[in-house]
């Protein structure tokens, strides 16, 4: 029979007794379970890629030779041409700054076809209406509206460095992400604003069957511009697998959090053990069995992990919000980092994996004393 | 949970708390700062009358609480390490790229291009280059001007089963006068012969990727190209290039020059260049830049970011430590108080019990520290690859460590360690005497 | 008495009140006390009389809340914690009822922590050592941890080291309180010695009338004052016979 419910009472308790050492190791636990959640969400918001099936339809044409070499944008009349194709539309990365040569964010000058090519960037039809309408018009995502307090109406004049002078651009609509993972901070301009007569396209993206791929580079390989035609997504894996070392550096250090939370833990337990020494005995002495005073100890560990826990979960979003926002200053563009449930449930399982580690040498030993002894030695 | 849909009250503990982490942390930045001289001056007294515990008894303490002793040095090292290790990593990168860059040379890049890759030098800008001002000859009397051409192009890996599997690599196309405007550090094999498909590649690229290897045959813009020659630029960018005869690579890409690398002579500088490419209104779009300059600023941003995520995540790592390193000299002096109020009995004063136990957490500190720079110092061997948004094609790095980088993680572990003892100490160093002594 | 008179310990209208919080304990209440040069005194009482208290005034390492404490001359009350440390390394030996010996030294070096306050040559340092810890018959014991030595010789060692920087005064705070009666003996024996050959000036703290019977002179305590003014010990090592109780008279 297990008396419960003196025993919680008991843990909180001997828990408090030295208040200033549970409050170090709440701390300690705490603020390691953070660092782990920000290097988590690191990791796995550095490429966000839509596996979503239905997005395979996605393609992306580029000069084979080079990815610095641009196409023909009269190419895209014989993509069209092709059975399976859809929509085709240019694309131009404009790279122009805004105010401050360190200001970037994404900038693309696309053709109407574009979106519906990308449907993800989801704004108001009557928005989306008065941005064609207007050849100086703007399509900026939320987040970059949220960054600069844009309004629709707004005029933004952007710098540019490839395409030389200054760029006055009307905001005429606003668009949310249609999921998590679409970049909800690029601007979009009109392709015929930035070239009227314009005859090339850094790009050309297809909305095609993904075996259309093959089809379209077959149909210019011996041309001046032979292509290379692959699926967004797989571009994008591309470019996350080029920063795998960093990931993987990022990935070991979350690996070492864990080695550190069991021993920060570890060696809080311990002592919280041997100052209750007298208690144990005491209550050992006066019937309780040896499985009553592991449990205690057990129970002490989850208590200061679980408050950790609490801690780091509540602070974690603003941390992130602060992460992202030196990430942005440092690198440019715009980075987004979310608590992710997945992120959640690993942190807080191994906290308190980390801490049944942690606890069970010193639980072990507790559990064991010789009565006698210990009476004599606190005697 | 995405960031449009926080609830709102987690801005507000958030906030909350936030702003109680601020204080603490202010706080405890302004105890440690003001402690120092505190410290220091006792410190230096004890010193000045000889009236220190001696050094064996904290050695001797920390070597019978084995267990805790060994956890605390644990954490501390694995602290240490991963910081020097973040920071050998951001140092690597930019030591790669600010060495692949000649002292005495100056890049001649269009004025609007963001770098080489988006370049243009028209060929018929060159003879007016050379007679800019300090331009350096060899022997025979021929100006150190290499015009060069430089194009991104994919190559697949070795062994690779997808063929969307590989990297963008950077192909620059010379003139002979390239290999002593960037001298090499050796050469396996021959140059290339001019007029041919002939290549030679940078020794990262080795077994990398297809083709890539002596005698081999590498295939881009629709042609195989063969690989006569592997070059050791020193474990520089340009370790990750491929070297070619510009005169039949330009056709093949239709590309003209991108860039001219200049060896100026000892005596000269860049602002004299800049000043002559000004008063030439033929050259006047070209910018002069240092060599070293140009590759140091393609590493700044990735640099930086390393650099800001290996303090942010080190600093919150070492909270843990110094936490663990505050609960382990609490235990000490709690298992000690009956030997501290002792000593205090006999003689010895306040000061010298604080600096004992002070001492005593920096010694470990640093123990711990040295392991964990050390462990960190055998990533010199390794190498990794990266592609960023800079450089666009992928350049080898390595793991680099400089003394004042290994002091430097070394003091801030020494740190953590004054920062862990130091309430356990003064607090042991007020102990009353009479309840101190009869303590269990 | 001293030279010209005035006694070695002097104590006038010495009290001592402890704060827990809110409340005050007095632990000694207006105590007059003078103990002269070259004195074997026993102080006894029962538990909470203030006897301890008593020593830890009397040996500096701790303040009297009122009244002047002067030993050997010095105003102790006057004195910064500083000083006072510099004035026991020098003056005063400490003997305690659980050794306090420092468990990770060998014999020798907890014997020679008080010299390194005094500013001697490593050789000097060692011959005094060798010398206190011959004095008290371990000399063979030298490079032995305390938890290789029995409690009578850790004890031995504790009082190595209370000799080993030649101070005027003794203080012990039951020295036999944790020895059977053997080791005890020799103890006090010892004691006994330190006083008579080597004129140190003794108070001891004790339980163990067999103890006190080594002293000249037994004070009691109780409640934080003097009850007697002290009767003389009948003298010789106690053989464990029964403790004749002093009714408090001065010989």
């Amino acid at each position: 029979m297990t008396p419960s419910r003196p025993l919680g009472r008991l843990v909180l308790r001997l828990a408090l007794r030295n208040r200033g050492r549970t409050l170090i190791s709440v701390l300690g636990v705490g603020v390691t379970l953070l660092a782990f959640l920000v290097l988590r969400t690191l990791v796995t918001s550095w490429y966000t890629v839509n596996t979503d099936i239905s997005k395979s339809d996605q393609l992306e044409m580029r000069h084979k030779i080079s990815i610095s070499f641009v196409l023909w944008r009269r190419m895209a009349d014989k993509v069209r041409s092709i059975p399976g194709v859809q929509q085709v539309s240019a694309m131009l990365w404009f790279s122009g700054y805004y105010k401050d040569e360190k200001t970037r964010f994404g900038q693309l000058a696309v053709e109407e076809p574009y979106f519906e090519i990308f449907p993800e960037y989801l704004a108001p039809p009557e928005q989306m209406a008065a941005y064609f309408e207007d050849m100086s018009g703007a399509l900026v995502g939320e987040e970059l509206a949220n960054k600069y307090g844009w309004k629709l109406g707004d005029r933004i004049t952007l710098t540019g460095t490839i395409y030389q002078g200054d760029w006055p651009l009307n905001l005429r609509a606003i668009y949310r992400g249609e999921s998590k993972s679409t970049d909800r901070a690029r601007l979009f301009l009109h392709y015929k604003h930035v070239a009227p007569e314009g005859e090339h396209s850094h790009r050309l993206m297809v909305k095609a069957d993904p075996t259309a791929a093959k089809k379209i580079d077959a149909l210019f390989a011996n041309t001046d511009t032979p292509t290379k035609t692959e699926s967004v997504l797989s571009v994008e894996r591309s470019w996350a697998s080029w920063s795998s070392a960093v990931i993987s550096a990022i990935n070991i250090a979350a690996a070492l959090i864990l080695l550190i939370l069991i021993l920060v833990l570890g060696n809080a337990m311990a002592m919280a053990a041997r100052e209750s020494l007298r208690e144990y005995a005491t209550l050992r002495a006066i019937g309780y069995r040896s499985r009553h005073i592991l449990a205690l100890v057990l129970a002490e560990g989850f208590f200061v992990a679980g408050l950790g826990i609490v801690l780091a979960l509540a602070v974690a979003p603003a941390t992130l919000r602060a992460f992202a926002k030196l990430m942005e200053e440092q690198l440019g563009g715009t980075w987004q980092l979310y608590l992710d449930g997945g992120t959640v449930t690993l942190a807080v399982g191994t906290a308190l994996l980390a801490s049944l580690i942690a606890c069970s040498v010193p639980a072990w030993r507790s559990s064991r004393l010789r009565v006698v002894e210990a009476l004599r030695e606190i005697a | 949970m995405t960031g449009a849909e926080d609830p709102f009250w987690t801005d507000l503990i958030a906030a909350g708390v936030g702003m109680l982490a601020a204080v603490a942390l202010s706080l405890g930045l302004l105890v440690l700062l003001v402690s120092l001289p505190y410290v220091g001056v006792r410190a230096l007294a004890v010193l000045w009358r000889r009236e220190w515990i001696p050094l064996v008894y904290n050695l001797r303490s920390l070597g019978r609480r084995r267990l805790m002793t060994l956890t605390t040095a644990l954490v501390l090292a694995v602290v240490v390490f991963v910081l020097t290790a973040v920071l050998m990593l951001a140092l690597g990168i930019e030591h790669t790229l600010a060495s692949t860059g000649n002292p005495r040379n100056v890049k001649l890049i269009d004025e609007n291009a963001l770098s080489e890759w988006t370049s243009w030098v028209d060929s018929e800008q060159l003879p007016a280059l050379g007679t800019l001002p300090g331009l350096a000859r060899d022997p025979a009397g021929n100006p150190l001007l290499s015009p060069e051409m430089v194009v991104l192009i994919w190559a697949p890996r070795q062994g690779a089963v997808d063929a969307d599997d590989g990297a963008n690599l950077s192909v620059r196309g010379v003139q002979p006068v390239a290999f002593e405007v960037h001298p090499t550090r050796g050469l396996r094999g021959a140059r290339f012969q001019p007029g041919t498909n002939q290549i030679v590649i940078g020794k990262a690229l080795v077994g990398r990727f297809a083709g890539a290897e002596l005698g081999g045959s590498m295939s881009f813009a629709d042609r195989d190209w063969r690989v006569v020659g592997v070059l050791d630029h020193g474990g520089t960018a340009h370790d990750s290039e491929i070297w070619g005869d510009v005169e039949v690579m330009a056709p093949t890409f239709r590309r003209g020059y991108s860039t001219v690398t200049l060896t100026l002579d000892e005596r000269a500088d860049v602002v004299a260049v800049s000043a002559a490419l000004g008063q030439n209104p033929d050259l006047s779009r070209l910018l002069a830049k240092r060599e070293v300059e140009y590759w140091r600023a393609l590493s700044e941003n990735y640099v930086g970011f390393v650099r800001l995520l290996g303090s942010v995540v080190t600093v919150i790592f070492s909270f843990g430590a110094i936490l663990g390193a505050l609960n382990t000299m609490y235990a000490q002096v709690a298992a000690r108080t009956r030997e501290i109020g002792t000593l205090r009995a006999i003689g010895f004063k306040p000061r010298a019990v604080l600096t004992s136990l002070l001492a005593e957490s920096v010694l470990l500190a640093l123990a711990a520290g040295s392991v964990g720079v050390l462990a960190a110092s055998l990533l010199g061997r390794m190498t990794f690859q990266l592609t960023t948004v800079q450089t666009l094609s992928e350049i080898t790095y390595g793991f680099h460590l400089s003394p004042v980088l290994a002091l430097g993680c070394l003091g801030f572990a020494g740190l953590m360690g004054y920062a862990g003892g130091l309430l356990p100490a003064w607090r042991a160093s007020r102990l009353p005497i009479v309840e101190a002594v009869r303590a269990n | 008495m001293s030279a010209n008179g005035t006694p070695f310990i002097q104590l006038s209208g010495v009290s001592k009140i402890y704060r827990r919080g809110a409340e005050s304990v007095p632990v000694l209440d207006q105590v007059d006390l003078e103990v002269p040069e070259g004195a074997f005194e026993a102080i006894m009482g029962p538990s909470g009389s203030g006897k301890t208290t008593l020593l830890n005034l009397i040996s500096g390492i701790d303040r009297s809340s009122a009244g002047r404490v002067v030993v050997g001359g010095l105003d102790l009350t006057k004195r910064s914690e500083d000083a006072l440390a510099d004035w026991r390394s020098k003056h005063v030996g400490f003997i305690f009822q659980f050794y306090n010996l420092v468990a990770v030294l060998t014999a020798f070096q907890n014997v020679e922590l008080p010299l390194l306050l005094v500013r001697l040559s490593a050789q000097e340092r060692r011959k005094r050592v060798d010398t206190a810890l011959e004095l008290v018959g371990l000399a063979d014991r030298r490079d032995h941890f305390p938890r290789q030595l029995s409690g009578g010789q850790e004890q031995r060692v504790g009082i190595a080291r209370a000799i080993v920087t030649d101070p005027a005064l003794i203080v012990a705070d039951e020295p036999t309180g944790d020895l059977d009666r053997d080791s005890a003996d020799h103890i006090l024996a010892l004691l006994k010695r330190l006083n008579q050959e080597l004129n140190k000036t003794i108070v001891m703290v004790t339980h163990d009338p067999a103890a006190a019977q080594t002293a000249q002179l037994i004070r009691r305590i109780d409640k934080g004052k003097l009850i007697t003014d002290g009767a003389p010990a009948t003298g010789a090592a106690a053989a464990g016979t029964a403790a004749a109780k002093m009714a408090g008279q001065r010989a």
